[in-house]
């Protein structure tokens, strides 16, 4: 049972803390199981560790899970896995495996440590002939479906709308479901075997409190302000779209109830509620590349997402993306979105490169405001204005109109002071910087931001070594949960007292 | 002689003499005048104001449109220091013009060609000067062709050290220049590779300038 969203949040302390230690722990640990589905049974696979990006199995494991059989060959120092009568015959130190008359390539050489022999995942390739059924392997998912097991992928999206809110649930492959009620949950029931589900974009407590996939079930947990939902189009088998009413006279949100979690629910008035990750670059503007050919735009695009993932399950906080595929985004739609949409802290991902092949390391930028006319005094903005506007009681009030051009002005304090705690956050997890690691600039996609708003140059990517890490999936991991701890940390730092 | 001839002859000669003394004010005594200034006080002199200046480096700077005048003066210019984070300063000798914009132009096209031996242009390879304009209030528009931009490797790094090389060039040889504006093919463009806010014209910017190498 997956829980996927919408958990109480914990202290800002705490959460510091939790992020901190698995950062720490990330290098040992072994990475997360595998979910194995088949149409008759879901089991676990451990996964022994990693390497390179490569996950890698116990193969006595991977015997014992599908009932073969194996034997060392002392003379020729491999081992033979045999199927019935069939043989595979395994070489340490070797990436293509003997089956039968066959040679077949795997993603990562066979290792022997000690006594245990390690294989690929991607072995239980060579074993689908075999084993005469097919196997499908989802790394990201961390789920394998053996057989005939049909496990739809779901991507789960929130709107807000006039009458509340709109839940929608992506469905691939297309696939045949019953929605039904009973109380505050709704059932999505979906003709499989059982469900991958990815993480909810937006999660407006108010209206969704929990949503987990349990077998082929989705159990949607209404949240307080629903009293009715109705589905639109249920034909549409590639799409669910669930309205969720809300009540006609409330008013004010209600807190959603606490899940079991024994700490004390913290004061959301004084926090980063909503966060908004702009992947630099993207589409015909590749940004920088490195010599082997990795480009800028993909490494914000996996390290945005993966810090998504941290942020919405560990923190609960709201995120969005300014482009979670590879599409061009206009500039100034990007501090749009943030703007738009309220955010708390705008971050944009970005990775570097110098005519210099030695130069390495990570910098955070913040917008010099002296390229703007200079700071602020307090309390004012240059070239704001007041506006009288009506309200509906009748009369008027006055508001301040911020001039989009200059919308980061009053924040450049904040936005440097966030850049400070991200640059302690990544000196302490043992990162190199550039020689200069916190600079201000006239930066073009945080001026627009009416809120606090950094850049983070991940690395260079002129630098063999950071582009190497840059893109490893391991080290992507690692840069999310760092920056994540960031946002902990800034929630009392950058909102404690000033808002 | 009558004294009518006299007369006439007088005021030939006057008025020869004149005409003589107008045209060597006008022609000749302007010319000596420039002449002489450029050769004991350069007009581009503020090297001071970067500080440390690395040893000056003669070079053979042909000019396009090859001005007549042969005369040079030693400008600082910026290339990209050895750690690859930063510009240095580096004094090149760059043919003299009288007018400011003029002045303006052959320093930035020597800031464009190829950077001297054993030094890295922060701008891109083929990059070429289109137009130069000076307004009243000391700014400066940069015309460059759209090279800046097509082959510029990317990476806010190496755009701020394209742009600052540029803007600092002007700024600290020519003190009535006080921010550049770049435009890219005749146009205003947002960011040369997405990152530098080009709208507006940018100041100084010692920040990117590392004294020592």
């Amino acid at each position: 049972m997956m829980l996927l969203l919408i958990r109480p949040l914990t202290s800002a302390l705490l959460a510091a803390g939790v992020l901190l230690a698995g950062v720490a722990a990330a290098r040992t640990q072994a990475p997360a199981p595998y979910r194995v589905v088949a149409t008759d049974a879901t089991r676990t696979l451990p996964i022994a560790r990693l390497s390179g990006s490569t996950d890698m199995v116990a193969l006595d494991v991977l015997v014992q899970f599908f009932g073969l059989t194996m034997r060392e060959d002392a003379r020729t120092g491999g081992v033979v896995v045999s199927v019935q009568s069939q043989r595979v015959v395994l070489t340490a130190g070797q990436a293509t495996v003997a089956s039968g008359r066959r040679l077949m390539s795997l993603s990562a050489p066979v290792v022997k440590e000690g006594t245990t022999w390690l294989v690929p995942i991607d072995f239980l390739r060579v074993l689908d002939p075999l084993l005469g059924r097919r196997s499908e392997i989802r790394r990201a998912s961390r789920l394998i479906v053996l057989g005939d097991a049909t496990v739809p992928r779901l991507t789960l999206r929130v709107e807000r709308t006039a009458a509340g809110g709109r839940l929608i649930v992506g469905v691939e492959p297309e696939t045949a479901t019953r929605v039904t009620r009973a109380g505050n949950q709704v059932t999505i029931r979906f003709q499989a075997t059982a469900l991958d589900v990815e993480s909810l974009a937006e999660a407006p407590t108010d209206l969704l409190t929990a949503v987990r996939a349990d077998g082929p079930t989705l159990l949607v947990d209404l949240g307080p302000t629903v009293s009715n939902v109705r589905q639109d189009d249920p034909r549409n088998e590639s799409r669910v779209t669930l309205d969720l009413i809300g009540e006609p006279n409330a008013t004010s949100i209600r807190r959603p109830p606490d899940f079991g979690a024994s700490l004390p629910a913290p004061d959301l008035s004084n926090t980063v509620r909503t966060v908004v990750l702009d992947p630099g670059h993207g589409g015909s503007d590749v940004g920088r590349r490195s010599q082997d050919g990795l480009e800028e735009k993909s490494i914000t695009l996996a390290v945005a997402q993966r810090l998504k993932a941290v942020l919405e399950s560990r923190l609960g906080v709201r995120v969005l993306l300014t482009r979670d595929t590879d599409v061009e985004v206009a500039i100034d739609r990007r501090a749009a979105l943030a703007n738009n949409n309220k955010a708390d802290v705008f971050i944009s991902l970005h990775a570097n490169g110098s005519p210099s092949q030695s130069l390495r390391g990570w910098q955070v930028q913040s917008l010099d405001p002296a390229d703007y006319g200079g700071a602020p005094n307090p309390g004012s903005t240059p070239e704001t204005a007041s506006l009288s506007v009506p309200v509906v009681a009748g009369g008027t009030r006055l508001i301040t109109a911020v001039p989009w051009h200059l919308a980061q002005i009053p924040h450049t304090r904040q936005s440097a002071t966030l850049a400070q705690v991200m640059a302690t956050h990544l000196s302490e997890a043992g990162l190199p910087s550039q020689p200069t690691p916190v600079v201000q600039a006239p930066l073009r996609v945080l001026v627009g931001a009416n809120m606090p708003a950094v850049l983070i140059e991940l690395g260079l990517l002129s630098n063999a070594q950071d582009a190497a890490l840059l893109g490893d999936a391991q080290f992507q991991d690692t840069l999310a949960e760092i920056l994540a701890a960031v946002i902990a940390d800034a929630r009392s730092d950058l909102f404690g007292r000033n808002r | 002689m009558t004294p009518t001839a006299r007369v006439w002859t007088y005021l030939t000669v006057g008025v020869a003499g004149a005409a003589l003394g107008v045209w060597l004010v006008i022609l000749w005594l302007p010319g000596w005048l420039v002449t002489a200034r450029p050769t004991s006080t350069p007009t581009a002199t503020p090297v001071a104001q970067v500080g440390q200046v690395a040893p000056v480096e003669p070079m053979e700077t042909p000019a396009s449109g090859a001005p007549t005048d042969s005369r040079r003066i030693s400008a600082t210019l910026f290339y990209v220091a050895p750690s690859g984070d930063a510009l240095i300063p580096v004094e090149i000798n760059v043919p003299y013009a009288a007018a400011p914009a003029e002045q303006a132009r052959r320093i930035v096209e020597r800031q464009l060609a190829a950077a001297p031996g054993g030094r890295t242009s922060a701008i891109p390879a083929g990059t070429t000067l289109r137009a130069l304009f000076l307004t009243s209030r000391g700014e400066a528009f940069v015309d460059v062709s759209r090279d800046i931009v097509t082959r510029h490797p990317g990476g806010s790094l190496s755009e701020s050290l394209t742009v600052y090389a540029i803007v600092n060039a002007l700024t600290v040889n020519l003190p009535d220049i006080t921010a550049v504006q770049l435009l890219v093919d005749g146009r205003e463009v947002d960011t040369l590779v997405g990152h530098l806010d080009l709208r507006r014209p940018l100041g100084r910017a010692t920040r990117w300038v590392r004294r020592t190498p």
